[in-house]
């Protein structure tokens, strides 16, 4: 409890650091609203054009995407800048103060790097989402709309797995774990279509070796009723619980990689 | 209580090679040397002592105190910190510990001062009672006042080192590892911040443990001194004996009665002539300053000397530079 205390106080005083340079902190909000708007405008008018995608109808297709966008844009306040702060505290080695605090570095460097400037995208998600849903003649029953809300967790926790990934290969590497962490849009490229279109070797690697479709196919499978070819049937049950795992396993690397942190030189 | 035993780190450094040819070849293959930071050292450190580490740059000071305060993993070997070992048990050792780097801050640099002290309440769990004490005796002593409300940004490097000194003993830690805590302040600043150290070691009988290129800094805070160089302790003891057993040389200012162009001595050379002063260097083991004045006394008229032992500084460039 002491620490949620910490991690809010932590996250306050990196909100009114933020609105030290207010001009800063609106500009970027605006420059936030404006980008992702015109980006649900884009999506909109080009699935517009098109009956839907394979089986999957215009709403449900949008689904996917919300989905997608709903667990990014909640994630990436925690995530985005961090990753990059993590970089140039392990080369400056000023992530020692972090390690002689009474609070899991990581908790402490989240809550320092939070951004406030997602609130907007993440109002937009969540609504776009809810409309989308609804045009699908999504069931609102108890179970479904845990399972939507697991979902998300489960979205939330694949970007925090790669971000974690990342900065464990940070410690090792110094540079360069931010990149791979950091850029995963290309997956989100991929997997904000229904992934049956595509071939079976892509579906594969896409659902076993990165398993981006596990955050909004392999969910929305279930919560929309699809009948599919699937690789098992189980796979959009156990997805929002496999996505969960990877983030405990990225936060476990995350604390192992610490033993490889050198500091700086003194 | 601290307790090292047979304490190493080794790091491993990229050796790049040199040029644009060899920036390319350090793509595909990378060759990595081991650089042995400490080495095997083992000491002992009781609660409410003030011990110096000192030793020249990259002798393994730093390291020794990361290992100590929880930062770094030892490669091999054990400390034990009140009964913990830091590297294993983070959050629990920082409860009970402090760290103040001279060279970087812990304090929220875009933020009013309070602010950072507010946080160290919250995060240390301190109890409103215990803050308050503490903040008012810092406040009194370390004049905290006159920048409470200004952005550390703002701050001078002796008020940042105040404040910073300030909120580590916030939370009453019963060690506190001092890396160059007074690095780059005047000698007023400096000399604030040695007595408040002192204080707060008399009246909480904190566990001081301080890297410093100052020697002022050591002498005047610690009581025993560790010399570290190559990652290896070379010295452990007192600085008296340091003196006695490195501090050969001694001088001794001599004010005569009337000029004496030439003067004889049975050992040691003039080294400064001001006519009626001068100073004569001679070594510990030549013989004592009481028969150099008594054979200068009978032959010359003397009015007034004095002893000047070698500055703890040149005693150990000396060992730093020549080794013991």
């Amino acid at each position: 409890m002491a620490n949620f205390v910490t991690v809010f106080r932590l996250a306050y005083m990196n909100l009114r650091t933020q609105m030290e340079y207010r001009l800063s902190f609106f500009i970027w909000l605006g420059i936030k609203v404006l980008s992702y708007g015109s980006e649900y405008l884009i999506v909109w008018m080009v699935l517009d054009r098109f009956k839907g995608i394979g089986s999957w109808s215009i709403p449900e297709v949008i689904v996917l995407w919300a989905i997608l966008q709903l667990s990014y844009t909640l994630a990436a306040p925690f995530l985005f800048h961090s990753a990059g702060k993590l970089e140039q505290h392990i080369v400056r080695g000023s992530l020692d103060y972090f390690l002689v605090q009474p609070i899991h570095p990581l908790a402490n460097l989240i809550a320092r790097n939070f951004s406030w400037t997602y609130s907007s995208q993440q109002l937009m998600s969540a609504v776009v989402l809810v409309i989308a849903l609804n045009a699908s003649g999504f069931d609102w029953s108890l179970p479904k709309v845990c399972f939507l809300l697991l979902t998300i967790l489960g979205g939330i926790s694949f970007y925090a797995f790669t971000f974690l990934f990342g900065g464990a290969l940070n410690f090792r590497m110094i540079h360069g774990g931010r990149s791979i962490g950091g850029n995963i849009r290309w997956l989100m490229d991929l997997t904000q279509y229904p992934i049956g279109i595509y071939p079976k070797q892509l579906q594969a690697f896409l659902t076993f070796v990165v398993p981006a479709a596990m955050i909004n196919y392999y969910p929305a499978v279930y919560l929309l009723d699809k009948q599919v070819e699937l690789f098992h049937p189980s796979l959009p049950l156990i997805s929002p619980l496999v996505e969960i795992a990877l983030g405990q396993i990225g936060i476990r690397l995350f604390t192992k990689g610490l033993e490889w942190y050198q500091s700086g030189g003194g | 209580m601290i307790e090292v035993v047979n304490l190493s780190k080794t790091f491993r450094v990229l050796e790049g090679k040199t040029g644009f040819v060899g920036a390319v070849k350090n793509l595909f293959s990378r060759d990595y040397r081991y650089v042995d930071a400490v080495r095997d050292i083992s000491f002992t450190v009781k609660q409410g002592e003030m011990l110096g580490l000192i030793g020249p740059n990259g002798a393994g000071k730093s390291t020794t105190i990361k290992m100590l305060s929880g930062i770094l993993m030892p490669t091999s070997g054990k400390a034990l910190v009140n009964g913990i070992e830091p590297y294993k048990n983070r959050q629990e050792n920082a409860m009970k510990v402090s760290v103040v780097f001279g060279q970087r801050t812990k304090l929220w640099w875009d933020l009013p001062c309070y602010e950072s002290f507010e946080l160290h309440r919250v995060m240390y769990r301190i109890p409103e009672k215990i803050y308050k004490q503490n903040l008012d005796e810092f406040m009194e002593f370390l004049e905290l006042e006159e920048f409470w409300s200004r952005p550390v940004r703002q701050l001078s490097l002796g008020q940042r080192m105040r404040a910073e000194i300030s909120v580590s003993l916030l939370h009453n830690p019963e060690v506190i590892y001092l890396d160059e805590p007074t690095i780059g302040m005047d000698a007023v600043a400096k000399e604030r911040i040695r007595q408040f150290l002192i204080n707060t070691n008399k009246s909480r009988n904190v566990t001081l443990i301080i890297t410093s290129h100052d020697m002022a800094d050591i002498e005047k805070l610690c009581s025993r001194v560790i010399i570290i160089d190559h990652g290896q302790i070379v010295y452990e003891g007192d600085f008296d004996e340091i003196r006695h057993r490195y501090g050969r040389e001694r001088t001794m200012v001599v004010e005569f009665g009337e000029e004496y162009p030439e003067i004889e001595l049975p050992y040691g050379t003039v080294i400064k002539d001001e006519g009626l002063k001068k100073s004569i260097r001679f070594l510990r083991d030549q013989g004592t300053a009481i028969d150099l004045i008594t054979t200068l006394g009978k032959k010359y008229v003397i009015k007034d000397v004095s002893i000047q032992e070698a500055e703890i500084e040149s005693i150990i460039r000396e060992i730093y530079e020549h080794g013991m």
